[in-house]
């Protein structure tokens, strides 16, 4: 479960990205994170990660205080970031055994789960190229098999679909459904309502910072016929979708 | 319609994100002020008390004019040299050549820019080598206005020759080893070949140029400064500098400025010329990365899957990525090892072999005498230092992380752990230079097996101290904004910041060796402890605002 309360973000040029944001992420459900581009979902995903310090605010992974106790935290989180662009210089192999060793998963452990996610992504015959040698796809492919290694019990992905040939995004939406019901936390962002209406339970809009609604998606259609504010949002979220 | 190469130059610098300056940011003016109050009156007071030195010994003798071939010699030997990283790390590594290649501009263009970039380098590295030197000698000559400003003439066109020189090395090489599939690892192996190949040229031209006592005897005779031309044989391109600053007052010093400028030019033209010919060749698909798609069966993979510790992998990682970027190899690793060269190559490239042999038994003869080991246990650690502060390992950890900083804020590792990695990165790399400096040094000039060990365990203290200044550096100043990893090391104030902090503790060894003439028992105790102490110092400020300060930097 992630939960975030009053949680408060300010960038030094004034731009306010988390004005007292309040969400319950609860588990066994594949929570969505929606809004337009700039609307403040990585800013949001950042401070659940650890990677930037909120003004106010608390922040909760699994009921561990992400500000107090950092890296039990941290350890609770499979975060897959929106650019896979990283480690590239490393061969698949070596950043693997790079995130099981930073994410302590036991050497028989991590042999099977290897073994196991590399055949399912099929990825296990590029395993001994460098990761620069990859195509886009299967650079988020290899990110998102590392971050898998240590089990974590919470999901966060960032634009997880983006790149994806069809087979591996039918595949990784697959797993998601079995992290969940496995009554486990699912929370991922994208801006395209298309790919949200498909697989989510229940999701969260943003905008400027602030949540606009929560609820399952027909409590959303609903939501968006009765206020009309928000219409021109929901405009720009289906416009994403061509 | 503007002239593109002009074009292209000026996008160059503004997208360079500068060198590393933020005045804007608290810290990074603080580091600034405490450097520049650190280290510039003792460098440069130590410059001019060794300028004056030379030019008073060379006076007596009619001889001073001697300072200035001196200078431009050493000067264009040092932009030859460095200009080979340069060019390399800019011509060829840097990733924005791909934005480059699909413009509608030709190869002359691209490298004209790119090497006017370069050139602006190298005159930062001669306003602090030959500009100080230049306006000493004015000053002591009492020179006129013609002087400064043909001073100021020699001093812009004097990096292009020898600049000119190193790319077109470069640029054959580089030719043809894109030649094979295996780019990566060729890019390496040739960018070392570029610079060893440098070396080799430069140190062997002063062995070709011998100089005959007789010849020397005949110039003495013939008096002012006639020896300035000689030195010139050890650059030959400088020979018409000096002679123009020599005789600025009259008609042939305006002779040989032109000359000068006339060459420079010429071999700039020449270097357009080849880039015409052969530069695509050798950068087209340099980026390239190959893979062989071997099949990976159930029990390869159960072999390739390891377990180390958290810090040991985090270290791995370090070490892997400074090893395999060639920009990051050839400045920060090949460079540890060059300096060792350097040395050795200087012993055994002295005038005539005679001299080699004489120089090294001398100097067998102070490493063997129990009452010089002090002293040369000062000068070890003084190199060392700045060896070690001059290869920018820890002075750049930070900034090479660029926009993929925040993953060493999401994963679950501790900042101080990270920082110790970060640290050991630079030991490690500097410590392997310093076995290879030591030992064959020792082995060269038999010193006593004890005094060698000594060496070896003390020397683990510079390298540990500028580490640690390098890294914090490092971390109060971060170059995170860039698109080319040659942006994050060579063009990086840190790394500056940290030669210049290593020179002044090479000086305050130096000093406190020579001054209180140390016996071994006494430079053991006393120049261990003020390492360790600077060393205490450095690790309390790593643990207090380091560690806080890593947390609070944003990707």
């Amino acid at each position: 479960m992630i939960t975030m309360e009053h949680v408060n973000k300010t960038y030094p040029g004034g731009v306010k990205a988390a004005d007292n944001l309040s969400l319950t992420v609860p588990s066994g459900e594949i929570f969505g994170f929606l809004g337009p581009n700039g609307a403040g979902k990585t800013t949001a995903i950042k401070m659940m990660t650890g990677i930037l310090n909120p003004d106010s605010g608390v922040i909760k992974i699994n009921g561990i205080d992400i500000a107090e106790n950092p890296l039990e935290a941290k350890k609770q989180i499979g975060f897959v970031p929106d650019n896979p662009n990283m480690f590239l210089r490393l061969k698949g192999i070596e950043y693997l055994n790079f995130m099981a060793d930073i994410y302590d998963v036991p050497l028989d452990e991590r042999k099977d789960r290897i073994s196991d996610l590399c055949s399912r992504f099929e990825m296990t015959n590029v395993l001994r190229d460098s990761i620069q040698s990859y195509s886009h796809g299967m650079r988020q492919k290899i990110i998102i098999i590392g971050v898998l290694l240590h089990q974590p019990s919470v999901w966060i992905l960032d634009e997880p679909m983006t790149g994806l040939d069809p087979r591996s995004s039918f595949l990784l939406k697959t797993m998601m459904r079995e992290h969940v019901d496995n009554n486990k936390t699912l929370f991922f962002s994208t801006h395209v309502l298309d790919v949200a209406e498909k697989i989510c339970d229940r999701i969260a809009i943003i905008n400027k910072g602030k949540i606009l609604f929560t609820g399952t998606i027909d409590e959303m259609r609903e939501h968006f016929r009765r206020n009309a504010s928000l219409e021109s949002m929901f405009l720009e979220l289906t416009d994403n979708e061509k | 319609m503007k002239n593109k190469t002009l074009v292209l130059t000026r996008a160059l610098l503004k997208n360079g994100g500068g060198f590393g300056f933020n005045l804007k940011n608290k810290w990074s003016l603080i580091l600034l002020i405490i450097i520049l109050v650190w280290s510039v009156p003792a460098t440069l007071f130590g410059y001019v008390q060794m300028i004056s030195f030379l030019y008073e010994g060379l006076a007596t003798i009619g001889q001073e004019g001697v300072l200035l071939s001196w200078g431009l010699v050493v000067g264009s030997l040092m932009v030859f040299v460095f200009g080979i990283f340069h060019v390399l790390s800019s011509f060829y590594f840097a990733n924005d050549i791909e934005n480059l290649l699909p413009l509608p501009v030709r190869p002359r263009q691209i490298v004209g820019a790119k090497f006017l970039v370069v050139v602006l380098w190298e005159y930062l590295l001669l306003c602090f080598s030959f500009l100080p030197l230049l306006i000493y000698y004015g000053i002591r000559q009492g020179s006129g206005v013609l002087y400064y400003l043909y001073g100021l003439i020699i001093l812009i066109f004097m990096p292009i020759m020898p600049l000119a020189l190193g790319a077109l090395l470069v640029m054959l090489i580089m030719r043809v080893t894109n030649l094979t599939r295996y780019r990566e690892l060729l890019k390496i192996i040739g960018g070392t070949f570029a610079v060893l190949l440098g070396l080799t040229v430069s140190f062997s031209m002063q062995r070709l140029n011998q100089i005959t006592p007789e010849e020397i005897g005949e110039l003495l005779q013939a008096g002012s400064n006639s020896l300035a031309l000689l030195q010139t044989k050890l650059f030959p391109t400088v020979k018409w500098a000096v002679q123009a600053l020599l005789h600025f007052e009259i008609a042939a010093g305006l002779t040989n400025l032109l000359i000068f400028i006339g060459l420079s030019v010429a071999i700039f033209a020449a270097l357009l010329f080849l880039a015409e010919l052969i530069y695509f060749k050798g950068v087209v698909g340099i980026s390239e990365s190959s893979s062989r798609r071997h099949v990976v069966r159930e029990d390869d993979l159960h072999r390739l899957v390891k377990q180390r510790s958290a810090l040991t992998s985090y270290l791995l990682n370090e070490i892997r990525l400074l090893v395999r970027t060639p920009v990051y190899f050839l400045n920060c690793v090949l460079m540890n090892f060059l300096w060792p060269l350097f040395l050795i190559f200087s012993f055994v490239f002295v005038p005539d072999e005679g001299s080699t042999a004489g120089m090294l038994a001398s100097l067998a003869d102070v490493v063997n005498d129990p009452n010089q080991m002090g002293t040369v246990l000062g000068v070890v650690l003084a190199v060392l230092a700045f060896v070690g502060g001059s290869n920018g390992i820890t002075a750049t950890s930070i900034s090479r992380e660029g926009q993929e900083l925040y993953v060493k804020h999401y994963i679950p590792v501790s900042y101080s752990k990270q920082i110790i990695a970060k640290l050991l990165s630079g030991i490690v790399i500097g410590y392997a230079g310093v076995v290879v400096m030591i030992v064959p040094l020792s082995i060269l000039l038999k010193a006593p097996l004890y005094f060698v060990a000594i060496l070896l365990i003390l020397g683990l203290l510079p390298l540990t101290l500028t580490s640690m200044a390098g890294l914090l550096f490092d971390l109060f100043n971060p170059k995170l904004e860039w698109d080319s990893e040659q942006k994050a090391v060579k063009q990086n104030v840190n790394v500056f910041y940290s030669i210049l902090f290593s020179t002044v503790i090479a000086i305050i060894m130096i000093a406190v060796t020579f001054v209180f003439k140390l016996s071994l028992a006494w430079a053991l105790l006393v120049l261990p402890s003020i390492l360790l102490v600077i060393c205490l110092g450095l690790y309390y400020l790593l643990r207090s605002h380091g560690i806080r300060r890593f947390k609070a930097l944003e990707g």
